[in-house]
């Protein structure tokens, strides 16, 4: 379903090889994306520090920085593209512009990396959405649950609804072979008297080995499918309501 | 260095940075920002600004629209980085003091030429924070605002 | 133009390879985003070294931070938005002394934005110490109001009495949450809304 103002603030699609690739090998496959789109370049490292504390001596610190990828971006941020040593993840922002252009997008993408990287096995595919609802206070409060499914129950209702939530919930086998994971939980509002909460909805495909791209497709495709389905169920016709107000 | 004290009827010019012209939604600049009449305060080793720096107009012969441009010039001759874009604000000694008298602030308008810019004048006693102040200069007594790129070589 | 993202060891997302969950990100972006790590808003720090890097990072911060309440903003506003963000932060025309606006001042001023419900966008200009400056003019009516962060407001009104007579003239500082109200008395609609007042 579409709707006016879909509380998507970022859809995120990630193919994931089944053999990771060393960061040269990144780094030449993501100068393969176009820059007429992409304008944008920034190198990206996982950095870890550590103290090291020994009796009798001065703590030490040191940092481990791993190189990890390279992200692209469009001149308005809004679109980008991650070659990474462990996958190749294609991102948009709000506003949503519809899985058309989305995967076009994408396809686009996994072919300018291709001749570069070599045809390479995926195991995994994760197909991630982040909804942010906007809810307005009524008496500063909110009611959650009159707008989302996945809810909070608590075993006495003397303290109210809770003023912040976080949940995790995950199903390792949902449907047709794939597994789920929603993070829903509030979030500070961007609207002055709005509360918000995240509706962040991951299907994933793992355990694979595949090489053939219309096989990647379709099953992305597959995969949008029932992160729709996912979504549908989480809201309510209030929610709906307000999505097309 | 020689300071006289600049007479009421004279005009100043202040140089304003392209990010403190007042523009509207389309980005066409229709005033001043009350920060382009900001002192800088310290900064590392930089010190504080002590005085509003602005260029006498009345230094340079000729009718008001001549004096100005080449009060403009004179500016960009100096060691302050014009750009393009920049803008410069127009207001009289007299319509300045006063704003400032209405505030019981008092300020002192002197020619202090310098190496870089002759015309070169100094406003001592300007607050370090006086939002009032800043805002009033901006948006009525020194207002006018010539454009950079509207003044030619 | 490349730069380095340091991406936090510790974010790391939960999923199907066990790795346990972590507590909501706090800062400016990922309070927007509800973001978690692994997505193209991480909260990451940048490390940005000549000026032109520092104003392409703002610029990036704030077209990342409006695209995340790109849903409430009318649909024209943030391609012309983007405009004027890239008009006030062109390298060319920047002073360096200056410092690029924060995203904690992005923050409030697109908070501002969507309080004010205005339908007539404002024009925009920078402190020198890294504060957006939204401004809007209607002849001599004059609303100008600098976004620090954390949701404070410098402001100023030069509004036209309703006889034409004269003006008033009110500074002020305040948090965003009582700037409606405070701002009020002074008829706002002659800025936010379009066409001849």
């Amino acid at each position: 379903m579409e709707y006016k103002r879909a509380p998507i603030t970022e859809a995120i699609l990630e193919l994931k090889w089944r053999d990771p690739i060393d960061f040269d090998l990144a780094q030449r496959a993501a100068k393969k994306l176009s820059r007429h789109y992409y304008p944008g370049e920034e190198e990206q490292a996982q950095v870890t520090p550590n103290i090291i504390y020994e009796t009798g001596q001065d703590p030490r610190a040191s940092v481990n920085v791993l190189w990890k990828g390279i992200k692209r971006s469009s001149a308005d941020q809004a679109e980008s593209a991650r070659v990474s040593t462990a996958s190749l993840s294609i991102m948009r922002l709000a506003p949503y512009t519809g899985w058309e252009m989305f995967v076009s997008r994408a396809k686009r993408d996994w072919e300018a990396v291709l001749p570069t990287l070599g045809r390479r096995p995926i195991e995994r595919i994760g197909l991630r959405y982040i909804n942010r609802i906007d809810i307005p206070e009524q008496d500063g409060q909110v009611q959650f649950s009159r707008y989302l499914n996945p809810r909070v129950a608590f075993p006495t209702t003397e303290w109210g609804e809770p003023g912040a939530y976080f949940v995790q919930l995950t199903f390792p086998r949902a449907a047709r072979g794939l597994a789920l994971i929603i993070n829903t939980g509030t979030v500070v509002s961007p609207i002055l008297h709005y509360q918000s909460v995240l509706l962040d909805i991951d299907v994933v495909a793992e355990k694979l080995d595949l090489i053939r791209d219309e096989r990647i497709w379709e099953l992305a495709t597959a995969m949008r499918g029932e992160k729709n389905r996912v979504f549908e169920s989480c809201i309510t016709d209030a929610a709906r309501e307000m999505f097309n107000a | 260095m020689a300071s006289n004290k600049i007479d009421e009827a004279q005009c100043l010019l202040r140089y304003v940075a392209p990010a403190r012209l007042r523009r509207d939604e389309d980005n066409n600049v229709v005033g001043v920002l009350p920060e382009a009449f900001a002192l800088r305060p310290a900064k590392g080793n930089q010190p504080a600004e002590k005085y509003l720096s602005a260029t006498w107009v009345g230094y340079f012969a000729g009718i008001r629209n001549d004096q100005i441009a080449q009060a403009v010039r004179a500016v960009r001759a100096s060691n302050l980085k014009v750009k393009t874009t920049s803008g410069f604000a127009a207001g009289t000694v007299k319509d300045i003091t006063g704003g400032c008298e209405s505030m019981n602030i008092k300020i002192r308008v002197l020619h202090e030429p310098e190496d870089d810019n002759k015309a070169h004048s100094a406003v001592r006693g300007w607050p370090m924070e006086n939002e009032e102040l800043l805002a009033l200069m901006a948006n009525e007594l020194w207002s006018e605002v010539v454009l950079n790129a509207d003044v030619p070589p | 133009m490349s730069a380095i993202q340091a991406v936090a060891a510790m974010r790391t997302m939960p999923g199907a390879n066990g790795q346990s969950a972590r507590a909501m990100p706090q800062d400016s972006i990922s309070e927007f985003h509800g973001s978690m790590p692994g997505t193209s808003a991480d909260a990451t720090s940048a490390v940005r070294t000549t000026m032109e890097e520092r104003l392409f990072q703002s610029s990036a911060n704030f077209k990342i931070l409006t695209s995340m309440v790109a849903m409430h903003l009318p649909v024209e506003w943030r391609e012309k938005m983007f405009q004027q963000i890239d008009t006030l932060l062109d390298a060319e025309q920047w002073e360096s002394d200056d410092a690029p606006p924060t995203v904690f001042s992005a923050r409030t001023f697109l908070r501002l934005i969507l309080a004010l419900n205005s339908s007539v966008r404002p024009g925009l200009g920078a402190s020198h110490d890294g504060n957006l400056i939204a401004a809007w003019t209607k002849g001599k009516n004059r609303l100008t109001v600098e976004c620090l962060g954390g949701d404070r407001l410098k402001w100023s009104v030069v509004r036209e009495a309703p006889d034409r007579e004269s003006v008033d003239r009110i500074v002020g500082a305040t948090g965003l949450g009582r700037f409606v109200s405070q701002l009020a008395p002074y008829r706002p609609e002659i800025w936010f809304t379009s066409g001849e007042q």
